[in-house]
C-alpha cells in the first residue's frame, strides 16, 4: 500500500497511470495480433512500433489528439522503415548525417519544450537502433511491403489504446484523501517522534528534509482535490500544522520553550488522533479547552500559539465532522 | 537569455559530436548489437546541462542497464519461449510507463526499458544463433562505452555550470523571501490605513485570505524546487559534502524565514489594526510602524547585498537591523505592549537567520567561485 501511495504522489495528475494503460493495451493488442497475423520477417517490428509510438497526449480534443498521433506515427515508421533500408545497404555516412541531425534536434526541441519533441526523440532512436538492426542477416530478407504490413499493425494498436483511454489524465478521487491523510500522519508522528526543539535547526538535517518533502507533498495534494470545501478544509489544515510546526521559540527562557513543546506534541496527538484514529472527538475538544491558557498566564507568546493551536484542533475537528456527515450522506444515498 | 542560447548551443553540440563518434566507433566494431553503443550515448546525452549531471545520468544509467540486464536475463534464461516472452514484454513494457512518474529515480526508468528491450530482442533474434547470454553480454559492455564517450564529450563541450547555476539558485530563493516579505508589509500599511480612515472591524477579510493562499501556493512551489533540484545538486556538489549541507541547510533558512513572514503577517495585523484608545496608545503605534517601516527597508538592503555578493556590506547593514530591532524591543517592553510580543519573537528570528546567511559559508563559497 506504501508502495501505491507513493506512486500517487509521483502521479497526482494521473498522467503516468493514463500512459501506462494506454501503453499496456497497446502492446497487448500487438502481442495477440503477433500471434493471430500470418508470420514474416517483419512481424517483430510491430511491437516496436506499438512499445514506441504512443506519445504524450496534450490536452486537445480528441480529433486533434488522434490526427497528432497519426501524424508522429507517420513520421516514426517512415524513420523505422528508412533506416532498416540504409543498413541493409549499408549506408553508413547517410545513417550517421540523419541520426546526428535528428539527435541535435531532439535537444533544441527538448529545450523548447515543444510537443513534437517526444516524437523527435524516437525518430532518433529508431535511426541508431534500426539502421544497426537493418545490418543484421534476419534484416537482410525483410521487404519494403512487410515492414509497410508490420507498420500497420503497430500504429492501429497505438491508435486503439489512444481511443480506448482517451483521457490525458486520471483523478484519483478518494485515494488522493488516503494520500493527505497518510502524509498527514507521517508529518504529525515526525515530530512527535522528534526531541524538543526552539528552531527547526535543532532537528537533524534529515528529518528537516523529510519534513520539507511531506510538507511539500501534502500542499501538492491540496491543488489536486476537487471539492472545494474539501480543499479548503485540508488547506486550513495544513497552513496550521505547519505553522505550529516552525513556530519561533529559539532564543526564549526554558518554560517557554517546554510550554510550546508540550502544547505542540499534544496538539499533534489530537490531530492524529481525531482524523487518524477517528477517537471519540469531544472529549478531545473539552481537554483543550481546559489546557487553554488565557493571555495572562502565557505571557510568552501573547497567547498567539495557543490561539493557533486552538485553530489547528478545531480546524481538525471540524474536517472530521464533515467526513463523517460526507459519509453518511453517501451511505444514504 | 544569452547564458541560456550558449547552454543550449553546447548541448546540441555535445549531443551531435558524441552520437556521430558513437556511430563510427560501432560501425567500425560492427557487432551484431553494436547499435546499443550511440544508442546509451544519446540517452545520456539528454537532459543534461553540465558534464556532472552527464556523470550523474551515466551512473543512473549502467545501474539500470545492469539491473534490466538481470531482470530481463533471468526471465529469458527461466521460462524461454515465446509466450512468456510476450507476457513479461507487456509487464515491462507497462513497468517502464510506470517508473517515468519517480523523475528523480531514473535507473530504474532504464531498468525496465532495457528489460523491455532485451524481451523484444530476444523475440526479434528468436531462430538465430544469437543467444539470450550474448544479447546480455553486448549490451552491458556496450551501455558502458556508450555512456563514458557521452561523459568525455560533455566533459570537453560543457561549461562547468555548477557554481552559476548555485548562484542562481540562491539569488532567485533570496528574491522569493523578499517579495514575501514585501507583500506582508505592503499589506499589513494598507489594512493599518485602511483602519485609520474605517473601523477596526472592516478588515477586507478577503483581500487577507488570497494573500495567505498565495503565499502558501509561493511556499508550495519552492519546497517542490528544493524537493526536484536537492538531487541534483548532491551530484552536481558530489566532490563537495559540506558546500551541499550548506545549500541545503541556506534552503532550509529560506524556507523557515518565508513561514516566518508568513506567521508575522497574522501577528502584526493584529496589533496594526487595533482600536487607538489614547495619544500615548497613537504616540506607540506610530513609532512601532516607523520602526518596522525601518526594518522592512534594512531586510531588503541586506538581502540585496547578499544577491550582489557584498558581504561587508550586507555585515553593516545587519548591524543597524540590530539596532533598530533593540529599540522595538524597548518600546514594546517600556510599554508593555503584549500584542507585540510574538511579532518580536519573529522578528528576533529573522534577524538571527539573516546573520547566519551573511555569515554563512554559501556567501564564502559563491564569492570566491566569482572571482575566480
Amino acid at each position: 500500500m506504501l508502495g501505491f501511495i507513493n506512486y500517487i504522489r509521483h502521479d497526482l495528475e494521473g498522467v503516468y497511470t493514463a500512459e501506462l494503460l494506454r501503453g499496456s493495451i497497446s502492446m497487448l493488442v500487438a502481442c495477440i495480433l503477433l500471434l493471430v497475423t500470418p508470420s514474416t520477417n517483419a512481424s517483430a517490428y510491430m511491437l516496436i512500433i506499438a512499445l514506441y509510438g504512443l506519445r504524450s497526449l496534450t490536452p486537445l480534443p480528441l480529433l486533434k489528439r488522434m490526427i497528432h498521433l497519426l501524424f508522429s506515427l507517420i513520421l516514426l515508421c517512415s524513420t523505422l522503415i528508412g533506416a532498416i533500408i540504409l543498413g541493409q545497404k549499408e549506408q553508413y555516412l547517410l545513417a550517421v548525417i540523419f541520426s546526428t541531425i535528428f539527435s541535435a534536434w531532439t535537444v533544441y526541441l527538448l529545450d523548447r519544450k515543444n510537443h513534437f519533441a517526444g516524437t523527435m526523440m524516437f525518430m532518433s532512436v529508431f535511426m541508431i537502433v534500426n539502421f544497426g538492426m537493418g545490418q543484421t542477416e534476419v534484416a537482410q530478407s525483410i521487404t519494403i511491403n512487410d515492414l509497410l504490413y508490420s507498420c500497420l499493425l503497430g500504429s492501429s494498436c497505438v491508435l486503439i489504446a489512444a481511443l480506448v483511454v482517451p483521457v490525458v489524465n486520471f483523478h484519483w478521487c478518494l485515494l488522493i484523501n488516503h494520500c493527505f491523510y497518510h502524509d498527514l500522519k507521517l508529518l504529525c508522528r515526525y515530530i512527535l517522534k522528534a526531541p524538543d526543539y526552539g528552531s527547526q535547526y535543532e532537528l537533524p538535517l534529515k528529518t528537516r528534509d523529510q519534513l520539507l518533502k511531506l510538507e511539500s507533498s501534502l500542499l501538492n495534494i491540496l491543488n489536486h482535490v476537487k471539492s472545494p470545501v474539501r480543499q479548503q478544509l485540508y488547506q486550513d489544515l495544513t497552513k496550521g500544522l505547519i505553522l505550529i510546526i516552525f513556530w519561533p521559540s529559539a532564543h526564549t527562557d526554558k518554560n517557554h520553550l517546554i510550554t510550546v513543546n508540550r502544547l505542540r506534541r499534544k496538539a499533534l496527538q489530537n490531530i492524529i488522533d481525531i482524523l487518524i484514529y477517528h477517537k471519540n472527538i469531544e472529549p478531545c475538544l473539552e481537554q483543550l479547552s481546559y489546557e487553554k491558557p488565557s493571555t495572562v498566564f502565557d505571557p510568552f507568546c501573547n497567547g498567539e500559539f495557543t490561539k493557533h493551536i486552538d485553530k489547528v484542533v478545531t480546524d481538525a475537528l471540524y474536517l472530521s465532522k464533515w467526513e463523517q456527515l460526507n459519509t453518511k450522506k453517501q451511505e444514504r444515498i | 537569455m544569452q547564458i541560456i542560447s550558449k547552454v543550449l548551443y553546447r548541448q546540441i553540440l555535445t549531443m551531435a559530436v558524441s552520437v556521430a563518434i558513437a556511430l563510427c566507433i560501432s560501425f567500425y566494431l560492427s557487432k551484431e548489437q553494436s547499435f546499443w553503443l550511440p544508442l546509451t550515448t544519446f540517452c545520456v546525452s539528454l537532459y543534461i546541462s553540465t558534464p556532472v549531471t552527464a556523470l550523474r545520468r551515466t551512473v543512473h544509467r549502467i545501474l539500470g542497464s545492469i539491473y534490466g540486464v538481470l531482470l530481463a536475463g533471468s526471465v529469458i534464461l527461466i521460462w524461454p519461449n515465446l509466450y512468456t516472452s510476450l507476457f513479461f514484454l507487456i509487464l515491462f513494457a507497462g513497468l517502464t510507463l510506470w517508473s517515468r512518474a519517480f523523475v528523480s529515480l531514473y535507473y530504474l526508468f532504464v531498468c525496465f526499458m532495457t528489460a523491455s528491450v532485451i524481451m523484444l530482442l530476444s523475440i526479434l533474434m528468436a531462430g538465430t544463433n544469437l543467444t539470450p547470454d550474448y544479447l546480455i553480454t553486448e549490451r552491458l559492455i556496450f551501455t558502458l562505452s556508450g555512456a563514458l564517450i557521452s561523459l568525455f564529450c560533455s566533459f570537453i563541450f560543457m561549461p562547468p555550470l555548477e557554481s552559476l547555476d548555485i548562484l542562481k539558485t540562491y539569488r532567485h530563493y533570496l528574491t522569493r523571501f523578499i517579495l514575501d516579505y514585501t507583500a506582508v508589509f505592503n499589506e499589513i500599511t494598507n489594512s493599518s490605513s485602511r483602519t485609520n480612515c474605517t473601523s477596526p472591524n472592516s478588515i477586507n477579510t478577503t483581500h487577507d485570505n488570497i494573500t495567505s493562499k498565495k503565499l502558501l501556493k509561493e511556499l508550495h512551489a519552492s519546497s517542490v524546487a528544493y524537493a526536484e533540484k536537492m538531487p541534483i545538486w548532491k551530484w552536481q556538489l558530489f566532490f563537495n559534502q559540506f558546500i551541499y549541507q550548506s545549500l541545503a541547510k541556506y534552503l532550509h533558512r529560506i524556507y523557515n524565514m518565508r513561514i516566518l513572514t508568513s506567521l508575522l503577517h497574522s501577528s502584526l495585523k493584529s496589533f496594526l489594526v487595533q482600536e487607538l484608545k489614547s495619544s500615548q496608545d497613537l504616540y506607540n503605534h506610530q513609532m512601532v510602524q516607523k520602526l518596522l517601516q525601518k526594518n522592512f527597508i534594512t531586510t531588503k538592503h541586506i538581502i540585496h547585498k547578499l544577491e550582489a555578493l557584498k558581504r561587508v556590506d550586507a555585515t553593516q547593514a545587519l548591524a543597524e537591523l540590530q539596532k533598530n530591532n533593540k529599540e522595538l524591543d524597548q518600546i514594546v517592553l517600556l510599554n508593555n505592549i503584549t500584542e507585540l510580543k510574538t511579532s518580536i519573537i519573529i522578528i528576533h528570528e529573522l534577524e538571527n537567520e539573516l546573520e547566519h546567511l551573511v555569515s554563512g559559508p554559501m556567501q564564502h563559497y559563491l564569492y570566491l567561485q566569482q572571482n575566480n
